[in-house]
């Protein structure tokens, strides 16, 4: 499957959905121990992401999850909780910002592949701008010190118009949740963000990333300023962020 | 060259680029294992610092490429030392207090774990607002979460060396982030290796001293690192990731028969 940007795209068919159903209700069946219910989503910027709800007398995660591991398509990543810790799922997840809008595509847009269908007892939080705020202070130091300076020492600039390209999306994807969008895909972030009035300045910095970054493909010589260019917008777009998620 | 020597010339050496910058520099400190005196010739890293600079110097575009590029020549400078090398980290004050990354970088808000190498010492300045504090505790339960991924080493037949190194790094992700965050949950705000002792007094017996084993895993040299000790550790860290958040969910609901 094709590769939108630097994020994994990798989606099961529906015909891979099926075998899952199969392979899952074989394996379940030679379980002693009781699974409630399987749910497959995918998420944009994350992956494929299968959840197996166990019953909360379940004791042995590791191995459950390992057992699963086993049968599940390479790419699908599995996450094993009991009943009793759904409602963990809830809290915000500012370091892992790709997976921030999981509850929503677990409950909204999802498949029942095991067992009883238990998404209406996912619930739905609505995105703090504490998150972003997080997400902010977690990734500054990632950006200035190792795709900064880590990339420029070297001379790495199509690689640091790479990463910044990733860490700019993500942080843009997480402002959108704080609006409510949580239905979002690489090549539509930036028309989502469009919509907002709010957002104006952060999506005029976003084109002008994205064209720099398309420059750099035919300007290899200009490298640096480039890439240069690319800090400081990215510098301004943190400083807006950081008043949006005030 | 790699022994002491060549690690306090570099830090000299740092020192005088930093003064070079003039009165734009506010402060400079050094964390990590040189900061504590426990430097590993060939080991260590340099530079394991933090600049903290005016607000300005950030603010506009020009003072700010002039910046870059002058961090870009020190960067070269200590490259070129031999020494295990990776960037230092740099700040506007307001930034330093506001937005300090409490996951990352644990040692700079801990006496004892940083020197001031230069300028004010402005360390019981740093810090981050009260809600990124509040959001990094309740991040825990997405990591426990997220360490699950782990297994993933687990079902892959031949691991090659890069698979190895990369099991590596996310069990030093784990010692280093879920202890800590596990500890801030039980109100104990402490670095990350004291933080695999008060986890003992809460774990089942066996736990602490499994942890530490981890510790010294992901610390050894990624060349040393045999696939048998990394597959153990991934082992031993999703069985601890469910351990830690078992005792923290008994806990929470122990307190709270209490408090009611």
């Amino acid at each position: 499957m094709k590769q939108i940007g630097p994020f994994d795209s990798f989606r099961l068919s529906a015909s891979g959905l099926e075998r899952l159903r199969i392979t899952l209700g074989r394996l379940f069946s030679r379980f002693e121990r009781s699974i409630v219910s399987a749910i497959y989503t995918h998420l944009p910027f994350k992956g494929s992401i299968l959840l197996v709800v166990a019953s909360s007398e379940e004791t042995a995660l590791p191995s459950l999850l390992y057992d699963i591991g086993q049968v599940v398509p390479r790419g699908v990543k599995v996450i094993v909780l009991r009943i009793t810790e759904l409602s963990e799922l809830s809290f915000q997840n500012p370091y892992h910002p790709e997976c921030a809008s999981l509850t929503w595509w677990l409950r909204l847009e999802s498949t029942v592949v095991y067992g009883v269908d238990i998404r209406s007892a996912i619930h739905l939080e609505a995105a703090d701008p504490s998150l972003l705020a997080c997400q902010i202070s977690n990734v500054l130091p990632r950006i200035r010190k190792d795709i900064a300076l880590g990339q420029l020492v070297d001379g790495k600039y199509a690689r640091l118009i790479k990463l910044l390209d990733r860490e700019r999306m993500l942080l843009a994807l997480t402002a959108l949740l704080l609006d409510g969008s949580w239905r979002i895909f690489p090549e539509t972030l930036l028309l989502e963000m469009e919509k907002r009035e709010r957002l104006t300045r952060v999506v005029e910095n976003m084109r002008e990333f994205t064209a720099l970054s398309k420059s750099l493909e035919f300007e290899p010589h200009n490298g640096l300023p480039l890439a240069l260019r690319g800090l400081w917008l990215t510098e301004v777009l943190v400083r807006n962020l950081r008043v949006y998620a005030a | 060259m790699n022994d002491a020597s060549a690690y306090r010339q570099s830090i000299e050496d740092f020192m005088r680029f930093c003064e070079a910058l003039g009165d734009g520099v506010l402060s400079v400190l050094l964390f990590g294992s040189l900061a504590k005196g426990e430097g590993r010739p060939g080991r260590s890293d340099i530079m394991d610092a933090i600049i903290v600079l005016k607000d300005d110097l950030l603010a506009n575009e020009e003072d700010y490429y002039r910046l870059v590029l002058s961090f870009i020549s020190c960067c070269r400078l200590l490259k070129n030392t031999q020494l295990p090398f990776h960037p230092f980290h740099y700040y506007g004050k307001e930034e330093a207090m506001r937005l300090y990354p409490i996951r990352m970088i644990p040692q700079w808000a801990f006496a004892g774990q940083t020197q001031k190498l230069l300028g004010d010492d402005l360390r019981d300045l740093i810090g981050a607002e009260a809600r990124i504090y509040a959001a990094n505790n309740m991040a825990y339960y997405a990591e426990r979460v997220y360490t699950q991924e782990l297994v993933s080493f687990l079902l892959t037949p031949d691991l090659d060396r890069k698979r190895i190194i990369s099991a590596q790094k996310c069990i030093k992700r784990f010692v280093r982030f879920i202890p800590r965050m596990a500890c801030s949950l039980l109100g104990h705000e402490v670095p990350e290796q004291a933080a695999l002792d008060v986890l003992e007094e809460y774990l089942p017996h066996g736990a602490g001293e499994t942890l530490r084993d981890l510790y010294k895993l992901a610390r050894e040299r990624k060349e040393a690192v045999l696939v048998d000790a990394v597959l153990t550790g991934v082992k031993h860290c999703l069985e601890l990731n469910e351990e830690i958040h078992d005792m923290l969910v008994a806990k929470a609901s122990v307190d709270k028969g209490a408090s009611d």
